[in-house]
């Protein structure tokens, strides 16, 4: 399969005639053309089962296209071999629904493990770390392990590493499905500060409110297809 | 180096925070390796004192040559040259009649002590003493060397105890045969029960496995503290089993008294060897890193 992007021009993700079927028949995606530009901000948008999550899936090579090509900053991850997905998702910042946090590490130890992942010194990774959990307004829980959180401090120590090595992309999947709209709001605004400093952020969310109120572009998926946000049923 | 250092005292600290924060299933991990291993200490004891009482008596297996009265020295010579060339013995001792009598008054005291000096002469004939190799089939070798001496100008007579060497070499393939079978059950029971108890720990942390691998981490990353893990729960383990293998032995003594059965003697007199338990380490650190690596593979 040839790349039909090259790194350097301005698209984050491209994506071009994606289709993801599963064994039995269920068809997540069909057709799906796409593309984002390098700090933009988008939302993906769609009801529950409409592919969102698969979609992400797919960009993060948790799943593998059935069809299509996606480019993620220049690489075809469809195309990518196992020993180089680490590489993919070390350039990559993920904020998930129910957070994923490592339970027995603490806040500062949960977001400086990307770090530690890419090698750097541990004065460093704890440095970056605490500048990270600050940026979110957690820098007085660093040592409080997760299951002592709230569910907002959680998300917001996820954001943190989400963005502690300064990916290019953030993908966050649902990132506000379990806080209240208080807190939706308040991690929309960190989202917001991210993508400021340059950083593609590209949410997928059914929060119709909280698209609405953001202002930003939306990629409507309905059934596994790209649809007119308009005209969405 | 530096950072071939760094990642190690990660994987080192990693591994200790986790067994920490799940004590329960790391207990579970290295009580278990250690129960295998104590099974198989004791096993190994068992046949490390069998062994050692075979082979004190396996040396001590001994063809007598008995030889006619006024044997000339070349005829001496000769005879020990030609039972001395054969592969099955270790080695040749010539026994005098002076000697002869004094083992004699040695083995049997009072009353038959006083026997020789009463029939005011050495009636007992001098002879040869011919070691078996402890290599050799005793049975065999024996019989090789009664036909070999037999054969001598000067020789009397060859005795040796069949009997005694049948039953050894029965014993010897009871042990042989009986150790093989109990070691290959015991490291069985262990490889499954470890591979069990190792998935469970990989299954108590599949969600961490999965979030370590979204965030980046290689699969070498993220095994490593496993298998350091696995390393550290094999040594514990190992440890715990050669202590307590020593302490039964030494609580078995202790509840026998001054005068053990034969038996207990037998199996458990002496302590297990350096290298038995060299082994048991070594089976317990190989258990621990199979183990880990076998069920984080699965998982990576």
């Amino acid at each position: 399969m040839n790349d039909v992007a090259s790194r350097g021009d301005g698209s984050m993700i491209r994506v071009l005639n994606l289709a993801k079927r599963y064994p039995g028949g269920t068809t997540a995606l069909e057709s799906v053309n796409l593309e984002i530009e390098r700090g933009e901000f988008v939302f993906i948008t769609g009801p529950s089962g409409a592919g969102k999550t698969t979609l992400l899936r797919l960009f993060l090579r948790q799943e593998l296209p059935t069809e299509g090509q996606i480019l993620v900053n220049g690489r075809n991850v469809g195309a990518l071999p196992s020993s180089k997905v680490p590489d993919l998702r070390r350039a990559i910042g993920v904020v998930f629904q129910d957070f994923k946090l490592i339970s027995r590490k603490t806040a500062l130890e949960n977001v400086a493990y990307v770090l530690n992942v890419a090698g750097l010194p541990r004065a460093e990774q704890k440095r970056r770390a605490f500048h990270a959990l600050r940026s979110v307004g957690l820098h007085h829980r660093l040592n409080v392990l997760p299951p002592a959180l709230s569910g907002g401090e959680q998300q917001r120590v996820a954001i943190a590493r989400a963005v502690v090595h300064e990916p290019a992309l953030l993908l966050a999947d649902e990132p506000t499905g379990n806080l209240d709209p208080d807190l939706s709001v308040e991690i929309m605004r960190l989202f917001r500060e991210i993508n400021a400093r340059g950083t593609t952020v590209v949410v997928a969310t059914h929060d119709r409110d909280l698209v609405q109120r953001m202002q930003r572009r939306v990629v409507a998926l309905e059934r596994g297809r790209v649809v007119d946000p308009e005209r969405r049923s | 180096m530096k950072a071939v250092l760094g990642r190690l005292r990660y994987f080192a600290t990693d591994a200790a925070d986790e067994w920490r924060h799940s004590p329960g299933v790391n207990l579970l991990a290295t009580a278990t390796l250690a129960a295998a291993l104590f099974l198989g200490g004791s096993l190994l004891l068992v046949l490390n004192n069998v062994s050692r009482q075979l082979d004190r008596w396996r040396a001590d297996l001994r063809v007598q040559i008995f030889l006619l009265d006024g044997v000339s020295g070349e005829a001496l010579i000769a005879i020990e040259r030609s039972l001395g060339a054969l592969a099955e013995v270790s080695r040749v001792e010539y026994i005098d009649k002076a000697e002869a009598l004094r083992r004699f008054r040695e083995s049997f005291g009072e009353p038959l002590a006083s026997l020789p000096v009463e029939l005011e002469t050495n009636p007992l004939p001098a002879s040869f003493d011919v070691y078996l190799s402890p290599e050799a089939d005793a049975a065999t070798a024996a019989s090789r060397v009664e036909q070999a001496a037999l054969g001598l100008r000067g020789v009397e007579e060859v005795r040796f105890d069949r009997e005694f060497l049948d039953r050894l070499r029965g014993f010897l393939r009871v042990a042989r045969v009986g150790g093989s079978l109990v070691s290959l059950v015991v490291l069985s029971a262990v490889a499954l029960v470890m591979g069990s108890v190792v998935r469970l720990a990989v299954y108590a942390r599949r969600d961490e496995i999965a979030i370590m691998q979204l965030v980046g981490a290689t699969p070498g990353f993220v095994r490593g503290p496993f298998i350091v893990a696995g390393l550290a729960q094999g040594a514990v383990a190992s440890a715990a089993a050669l202590a307590t293998v020593e302490a039964a032995r030494r609580a078995v003594f202790a509840y026998l008294g001054d005068d053990p059965a034969v038996l207990v003697n037998l199996v458990a007199g002496g302590r297990l060897s350096a290298i038995a338990s060299a082994t048991i380490v070594a089976i317990g650190l190989a258990v621990g890193l199979v183990g880990a690596c076998f069920a984080v593979r699965r998982a990576t």
